[in-house]
């Protein structure tokens, strides 16, 4: 298969010894988990990763142009392995060294080589390179490569006993006669350092679903040091996100209490955002509101941070002008901190429903935010006018009103003045008994407009006057 | 060191003021610090500043009541700011009835998105208002905010509008509140509705103190589906006198408020 690519490679290749700390015996599990984590953070810079034993490889000639050239890449991702060693850490965690060459295997060889230039640009520097390396690299150039069947147990040895001090000297024997004696493995592996083979690595997978975990050193109440503690899943968080251009639409946050005697559930909190988003900053202060609100039963020992929905990168993001998709945004922004501090359902809008009642015309139902391409047309839609006036406030249910004598409704203590002819609604057959309305503007003694009705034939009360609505 | 000031100026002749943002003579109307929106009424545009309410500032008007007609003397203003270029729509807290969809329209308030704020506790309310101030966003915000609001949170509103300068916000309070003290520099009273117009007082303005209420339309609401197409019937469009030239030996008593 040929590579997807039509440049050359560029393998830049982290050989990380330490990864578990100094600590022995090994702890396998710890390694291959903060391999995965360093994986997660340089991922943001190339979505070519190959995972190997002590380290891992990363093919930058795809995303070269994207950043700006070789040097500032190397500095940003120097950058990134300061920050991944934390502090004190030196450049790479696991005092990691590097090597940059066209081929895998020979950036991998050049990263464990006991000194000399780690950086060749070019096949025949990195051949000459290559040749002069000792063999005491054998063990990691067969680590490099999965075992093959029939392959010789130990390399190293083999080579001494044959006189090579170097891989270049090793590489001039018959290739008959080592084929025989070391199997195909050698062979092939050295040709793919030299880049004279192809090299397929298996490419690394992000494991899906995106979560972080953290155990706090000390249980901690206080909610400003758990929103500080969070700070490092954000930014791993829009790692993951931007090279899928992915953004976060849907994230759970849970808070582990230390277990006491009795069983005390994990807090849960849920951000779910109108407008999904990816910049870190902004999803710490939506998640930050959430965690100033709550109130945490008992200190916390542990942070999980699930990211339970993601949405496709908006297309509209980062455009030069201002235009109607960025108020859109700033709008889903908006609506989305005021939800987050005052819970959803207190912030609502208006939704047209078809009806021809007046209280069932419109619904208010919590505010979202709608995409950008959907609320145009909406807003178009033109509205068919109503036949006879109507008010701006409409009351919750109508307030019935008494009459007088002659028929003649009463509010406030004084006699309401009808104006206009009145308008018949009759609906509502379809779903309940069904109702007839006539509506008019009145006038009371103190010179507000209301809107009443008279209930034609309701259940037990005809011909009853009812306020309806004020005009504004 | 007081030898270096300059020679004090000749009695009789005032210097002439340097001219600085936010600096006004008190006895005339200030040239407009930002961008103003007309209200839609020529009668009140004639007597305020900048020809309008003022936009990124806190504009009060006093109600006797919610619902009292105050929408009247707003839709046309609203209608003016959703007619603006890049206008983001209308944020109403607290009012006090739902909301007719029908009615909205026919006040001409249809064409943007309303959002509307209910049953926030009081601090949560204020927040609200400040984040969506503070959201860049050319809204209309309208709170009916009938309790008592501190004068800490009344001084971060302005603040908060100052910092949008599309950003409309007029706050509607009870009329026990005209004696105290407020940031706003536009204050309104709208009286009682005692006949087929609205009366309206004018608190404080950076200007003049008027000494006459203003009389203005009222829709009625036989007429209101017109409105959508008309600016509010013939009364609108009826010219006002300018605003009374006031004599120079006024004095201290005709300086502005503020």
């Amino acid at each position: 298969m040929p590579p997807p690519f039509s440049r050359p490679p560029l393998w830049l290749a982290l050989w990380l010894p330490g990864l578990s700390g100094a600590l022995r015996p090994r702890d396998p599990a710890a390694e291959a988990e903060a391999l995965q984590a360093l994986a997660r953070r340089l991922s943001a810079f190339s979505a070519r990763i190959v995972l190997r034993d002590e380290g891992l490889l990363l093919d930058l000639a795809p995303t070269l142009r994207l950043f700006g050239g070789l040097r500032a890449l190397l500095r940003r991702l120097a950058e990134t392995g300061r920050q991944a060693a934390g502090p004190g850490g030196g450049a790479w965690p696991g005092r990691g060294r590097w090597g940059l060459a066209p081929t895998a295997t020979g950036a991998w060889l050049l990263a464990q080589a006991p000194g000399g230039p780690r950086r060749l640009l070019q096949r025949h520097r990195l051949q000459q390179r290559l040749a002069t390396l000792p063999v005491g690299l054998l063990p990691a150039l067969r680590r490099a490569w999965p075992a093959e069947p029939g392959e010789a147990a130990a390399w190293q040895p083999l080579a001494e006993a044959l006189g090579c001090a170097t891989l270049g000297a090793l590489r001039q024997l018959p290739r008959a006669g080592l084929q025989a004696r070391f199997g195909p493995g050698l062979l092939r592996a050295l040709d793919r350092a030299w880049g004279e083979a192809p090299e397929l690595p298996d490419l690394w997978e992000v494991e899906d679903p995106w979560l972080w975990r953290l155990e706090l050193p000390a249980h901690e109440e206080r909610l400003e040091a758990l929103a500080a503690a969070l700070a490092p899943a954000w930014a791993a968080l829009a790692a993951w996100l931007q090279p899928r251009r992915r953004q976060a639409s849907r994230l759970m946050l849970r808070l582990a209490h230390p277990q006491r005697r009795e069983a005390q559930p994990d807090t849960v909190l849920r951000l779910d955002l109108a407008q999904a988003e990816h910049r870190p900053e902004r999803l710490a202060a939506l998640m930050g509101e959430k965690l100033a609100r709550c109130r945490l039963p008992a200190a916390v020992r542990a942070l999980r941070l699930d990211l339970l929905g993601s949405t496709a990168e908006d297309p509209g993001e980062g455009q030069l002008w201002p235009g109607p998709e960025q108020d859109l945004r700033r709008r889903a922004e908006l609506i989305d901190r005021l939800n987050a501090r005052l819970g959803p359902g207190l912030l609502r809008e208006l939704e047209a429903c078809d009806d021809h009642r007046p209280e069932r015309a419109q619904r208010e139902r919590p505010a979202r935010a709608l995409p950008p391409s959907s609320t145009t047309g909406r807003a178009r839609h033109a509205l068919p006018a109503p036949p006879g006036p109507r008010p701006l406030w409409l009351l919750d249910r109508p307030e019935a009103l008494p009459c007088d004598a002659r028929g003649q409704p009463w509010h406030d203590g004084a006699p309401l003045r009808l104006l206009g002819r009145a308008e018949r609604l009759e609906a509502g057959w379809f779903d309940s008994p069904g109702e007839r309305r006539d509506y008019q503007p009145a006038l009371g003694a103190d010179q507000r407009w209301r809107w009443v009705f008279r209930r034609l034939d309701g259940p037990g009360a005809d011909g009853a006057w009812f306020l309806h609505g004020w005009f504004g | 060191m007081f030898s270096s000031l300059p020679p004090a100026p000749a009695a009789g002749r005032a210097p002439p003021l340097p001219r600085l943002d936010g600096l006004w003579r008190a006895d005339r109307l200030a040239a407009p610090s930002g961008a103003c929106c007309p209200s839609g009424l020529s009668g009140l545009d004639a007597v305020l500043p900048g020809r309008g309410w003022p936009l990124g500032a806190l504009s009060e008007l006093l109600i006797p009541a919610p619902a009292s007609g105050e929408l009247g003397l707003l839709a046309p203003l609203l209608q003016g700011h959703q007619a603006r270029p890049g206008a983001a729509g209308l944020l109403w807290v607290d009012p006090p009835h739902g909301v007719q969809r029908d009615g909205l329209a026919a006040l001409g308030l249809a064409g943007l998105p309303l959002l509307l704020l209910r049953e926030a506790r009081a601090a949560d309310t204020a927040w609200a208002v400040e984040q969506a101030l503070r959201s860049g966003l050319a809204l209309a915000i309208v709170w009916w905010c009938m309790q008592p609001l501190p004068a800490l949170s009344l001084r971060r509103l302005h603040r908060a509008a100052q910092g949008s300068p599309a950003c409309l916000l007029v706050l509607l309070r009870p009329l026990a509140v005209a004696t105290q003290a407020s940031p706003a520099p536009l204050r309104l009273q709208l009286d009682a509705v005692a006949g087929p117009a609205l009366t309206l007082r004018l608190l404080k303005r950076q200007g003049p103190p008027l000494d006459r209420l203003l009389h203005l339309p009222r829709p009625h609401p036989l007429r209101l589906g017109a409105a959508r197409l008309q600016p509010l019937g013939p009364a609108a469009a009826r010219p006002v006198s300018a605003p009374r030239p006031v004599p120079r030996s006024a004095g201290a008593r005709r300086l502005g408020l503020v």
